[in-house]
């Protein structure tokens, strides 16, 4: 929860630090891929705050990759 | 962000820590457990197989001169093909940089300070990273030639302070192990020491002074640090013994602790690992300054700042899921992780240097950016047009 509020508190202050100067410059890709990317963070550091069990994304990579490996494993 | 660029000595001292890395750290129990006894012999064939991998790197880097392996995905494979390949890259680079403060994470709670958990490290340890982007490369390439003598005098006094305790007969009988697994060994050695190199291209011709030089000290760092990694690999055999060595988590941390000269020398481990830290440090900036410049790339951003605190917030929240437990992360760097990094590292390489070979792309400005270069070589300091 401590670590939740923290989160939300330091994502809120990266925005108003770092939109602003953007906005005046007119850079809306940037903005946008900023605030997906902040999004992205918050939501998994809250997550991780509130210990919600969130799968390793490198457990898709191992479902991908184990056929490939069994396949060449079978060439030796 | 304007242009920031290295010098050839900087570059050589970044390739050798970096390819020391983590490799310092996990290796030797991974390629004991392969190859027992032999796994230094197994160690240097993997070195002196790197040098190809390395050629491959640099031929593509001479290729295409002014860009960055992203840039050049996107102009050798074409728009579409070539993002899709630039985002298998960048989740590497991502995903290896959560990792890499994983295991900082772990190290320092199962050995050093049990009771804090492992999200502290990573926030200050991510700290230091983002600072170190948003500084650029330049100051990051000074820092690493700061940080290089210290980790080349802690490895001296290691080696020296270990060498008492050697005995031979751990390393007998030599050439014991069958070819296939001498093979296995080897690939799960280069995977970790020589395939992320290729981070290296993101900076290799375009953001050096002289790439001539450069590239010769690409050879020289990747060497050197392979000398060092067969030298841990070797004394961790010979010292502990290699049954020890492979069920160890951090055989490097147990070669460590075994220092004592004269029972008065030793407990001294902690002051062994900042040789660790400073190479894991030089690695994870690495990985992490790939995946900005390459986000901004893909998008089309001129000054990738802006996204470097957000992905430092990602980087945090990946470290913490991206293994649940040591076991997941040893199976996954024993078995995908070869052919995971194989993929986006070797292969997309070598597919790039084929493409771009058959339909001769080459950069056209290369006379008046090298009289440009030649300029810049002889400041080598932070004044930046």
């Amino acid at each position: 929860m401590f670590i939740s509020m923290i989160v939300i508190l330091v994502s809120l202050i990266i925005a108003y630090i770092t939109i602003p100067p953007l906005l005046k410059k007119g850079e809306k890709k940037t903005i946008f891929a900023f605030s997906i990317l902040l999004f992205i963070g918050a939501i998994l550091n809250i997550a991780i705050g509130l210990k919600i069990n969130i799968p390793s994304p490198l457990d898709f990579i191992t479902f991908i990759f184990t056929p490939i490996r069994k396949m060449l494993l079978s060439f030796f | 962000m304007e242009k920031q660029l290295l010098s050839a000595r900087q570059f050589t001292i970044i390739t050798l820590l970096h390819s020391i890395g983590t490799a310092i750290l996990i290796v030797p129990a991974s390629i004991t457990k392969q190859l027992h006894q032999d796994a230094w012999i197994g160690a240097t064939i993997g070195v002196l197989l790197s040098f190809l991998i390395v050629k491959l790197y640099t031929s593509l880097g001479n290729q295409t001169p002014h860009l960055t392996f992203v840039e050049a995905n996107g102009k050798i494979l074409g728009k579409y093909l070539g993002t899709l390949t630039s985002l298998g890259f960048i989740t590497l680079a991502f995903f290896s940089a959560s990792e890499l403060l994983y295991f900082i994470g772990i190290f320092m709670q199962t050995e050093v300070m049990p009771e804090t958990p492992t999200l502290s490290f990573a926030v200050l340890f991510t700290i230091i990273l983002v600072f170190a982007s948003f500084l650029g490369i330049e100051v990051f390439a000074r820092s690493a030639e700061i940080l290089f003598p210290i980790f080349s005098f802690i490895f001296i006094v290691f080696l020296i302070c270990i060498s008492p305790q050697i005995n031979i007969e751990n390393i007998q009988p030599i050439f014991e192990t069958k070819t296939t697994s001498l093979i296995t060994g080897i690939l799960k050695f280069m995977s970790i020491f020589s395939f992320p190199l290729v981070m290296l291209l993101m900076i290799f011709p375009s953001a050096v002074n002289i790439p001539k030089a450069a590239q010769k000290g690409f050879y020289f760092g990747t060497l050197c640090g392979g000398i060092v990694l067969i030298i841990i690999i070797a004394l961790s055999t010979l010292v502990i013994g290699p049954t020890n060595t492979s069920i160890e988590t951090f055989p490097s941390y147990a070669l460590a602790q075994r220092i004592s000269i004269g029972n008065f020398f030793q407990r001294v481990e902690i002051v062994m690992a900042v040789m660790w830290i400073i190479s894991i440090y030089i690695r994870t900036f690495l990985y992490f300054y790939a995946s900005v410049i390459g986000i901004a790339q893909i998008l089309n951003i001129k000054d990738p700042r802006p996204l470097i605190l957000p992905l430092g917030m990602c980087m945090i929240a990946l470290s913490q899921i991206v293994h649940p437990n040591i076991v997941h992360s040893n199976n996954y760097n024993q078995k995908i992780w070869p052919l995971y990094s194989g993929l986006f590292t070797v292969l997309l390489a070598l597919l790039l240097l084929v493409i771009a070979k058959v339909r001769k792309i080459r950069s056209k400005t290369a006379g008046d950016h090298s009289n440009q270069q030649t300029e810049k070589s002889t400041l080598n300091s932070s004044e930046t047009p």
